[in-house]
């Protein structure tokens, strides 16, 4: 859809985004993601402008499944729904639009300020006083995360460790994967898989970058739930302790601006059950290896033609960095 | 031995030459100059530090780790993977900071080391 487009259905639905909302105003794109388009605009109305978000997704435009493990946008609003009630920050849902409402896969919420760009809250001067807070408020942020009911309308996918790594050894495999050390890992990581008894809902891409910052509050809103799903709590922790979202704080393991002590011991006074380091550890190897074949696909999305861009291509050599951090991994576990 | 340029030096002049437009530019516009700034980077890199590793070897070690005949109790892997790794780094990310094992042990002395072992030998 073009912006005039989106402009023009958004302006039909005015009235049921804010009282009296009557116009829409000053649409941008703000992210380039492949299939997944996010834009900020305003709703004026008799009280003023409303600042809103719209996350929408060309349909069909989800990939053939091997490729993306993405929920749908209503399952997503259900999440952010179920969340809000779970007492986890999030973005207020506005509007799970409807096939009626001319957008397609799409969902409004409400626009929430702060910083989300992963270097700055690593390293930035203006987050020294908040950082040091960050790690346990993920901790708790997360308990209360893995202790949602799954929504009702959302059929959530349960992957366990074994499953969850031939999901992504398929992947490589699919895009002719040559790689000695993500080969060791396959095969390390799914003889020590554990089991999970008791599934729990994940957020799937807990990390820096998808936190929204507010330098005086810490985290004020939880985004991007699109790869959610059902799973080892643990694997959310150590997600969030993969060294690609430390943006070279290396020495903070949890997102660049904490410690693991902090995360977990956060995580158990909030849920009554403690996450064991080992397990952080096992599943932020799995976060490793997952990055680098994700690194992969982002290669095969510019070749296909589906999203050509030299950003993509380059992230393409990032799959080092991964490797690097993995056969470190690897050797503890070893 | 001539004086004619090499493939480097005008990869690096072009990669300049982009910089210093990047430094005019706002927005996207800069983004995007300063990746491909990078991606110069890169290319003289691998250029000048190729070794020309055989793309069958590679294959070979990755169809022995799948089928087990080598694997993390083979004697000197971990030491060739580094190596590698490091190899790779240094042409992608020489800058790229990557937590030692040391850092490992260090972190996980919060009380939490037990959890890290139980699970290393299960």
């Amino acid at each position: 859809m073009t912006p005039e487009a989106i402009t023009a259905a958004l302006s039909r639905l005015a009235p049921a985004l804010t009282p009296g909302g009557a116009t829409i105003d000053a649409l941008s794109r703000l992210s380039t993601g492949a299939s997944l388009e996010t834009w900020s605009f305003l709703v004026r109305g008799p009280s003023g402008a409303t600042r809103l978000v719209l996350r929408r997704r060309e349909r069909g435009e989800r990939g053939d499944g091997a490729f993306t493990n993405s929920i749908p946008l209503r399952d997503e609003a259900a999440l952010l729904s179920a969340a809000a009630a779970a007492g986890v920050p999030v973005a207020r849902l506005v509007r799970a639009c409807q096939p009626e409402d001319g957008l397609g896969e799409a969902v409004i919420v409400s626009h929430v300020d702060g910083e989300t760009r992963g270097r700055r809250l690593a390293t930035d001067e203006r987050f020294a006083t908040i950082r040091p807070t960050l790690a346990a408020q993920c901790g708790r942020i997360l308990a209360r995360i893995h202790a949602m009911p799954v929504p009702a309308t959302a059929a959530l996918a349960t992957y366990d460790a074994a499953a969850e790594i031939a999901r992504y050894e398929t992947i490589y495999h699919r895009l002719d994967g040559a790689s000695p050390i993500l080969e060791l890992g396959f095969r390390m990581l799914t003889r020590r898989a554990p089991p999970c008894p008791n599934p729990v809902v994940l957020h799937g891409d807990f990390r820096n970058g998808n936190l929204m910052i507010d330098a005086a509050h810490g985290i004020v809103a939880v985004l991007d739930w699109e790869l959610s799903h059902r799973g080892d709590p643990a694997e959310d922790l150590g997600w969030l302790c993969v060294n690609s979202w430390r943006f070279g704080a290396v020495e903070r393991p949890v997102g660049g601006f904490g410690d693991y002590a902090d995360l977990l011991g956060a995580y158990e006074a909030e849920a009554g059950r403690a996450v064991p380091f080992g397990a952080v550890l096992f599943w932020q190897a799995v976060g490793t290896l997952k990055w680098a074949v994700m690194c992969m696909m982002m290669v095969a999305a510019h070749r296909s033609g589906e999203a050509p861009s030299l950003e993509r291509l380059m992230i393409g050599r990032r799959r080092s960095e991964a490797e690097l951090d993995l056969v470190t991994l690897l050797e503890g576990l070893a | 031995m001539n004086g004619d340029p090499s493939a480097t030096e005008i990869l690096a002049a072009i990669a300049d030459w982009l910089d210093a437009q990047a430094k005019q530019m706002a927005g996207r516009d800069a983004y995007f100059a300063r990746v491909a700034v990078n991606a110069l980077g890169i290319v003289g890199r691998e250029l000048a530090m190729s070794v020309g590793g055989s793309a069958n070897a590679n294959a070979a070690l990755c169809a022995a780790l799948r089928a087990g005949t080598i694997d993390e109790t083979t004697p000197g892997l971990f030491g060739d993977l580094k190596a590698l790794a490091r190899h790779q780094i240094a042409i992608d990310q020489p800058h790229y900071r990557s937590p030692t094992l040391l850092n490992l042990e260090t972190d996980s002395s919060h009380g939490h080391r037990s959890g890290s072992r139980d699970r290393a030998e299960s």
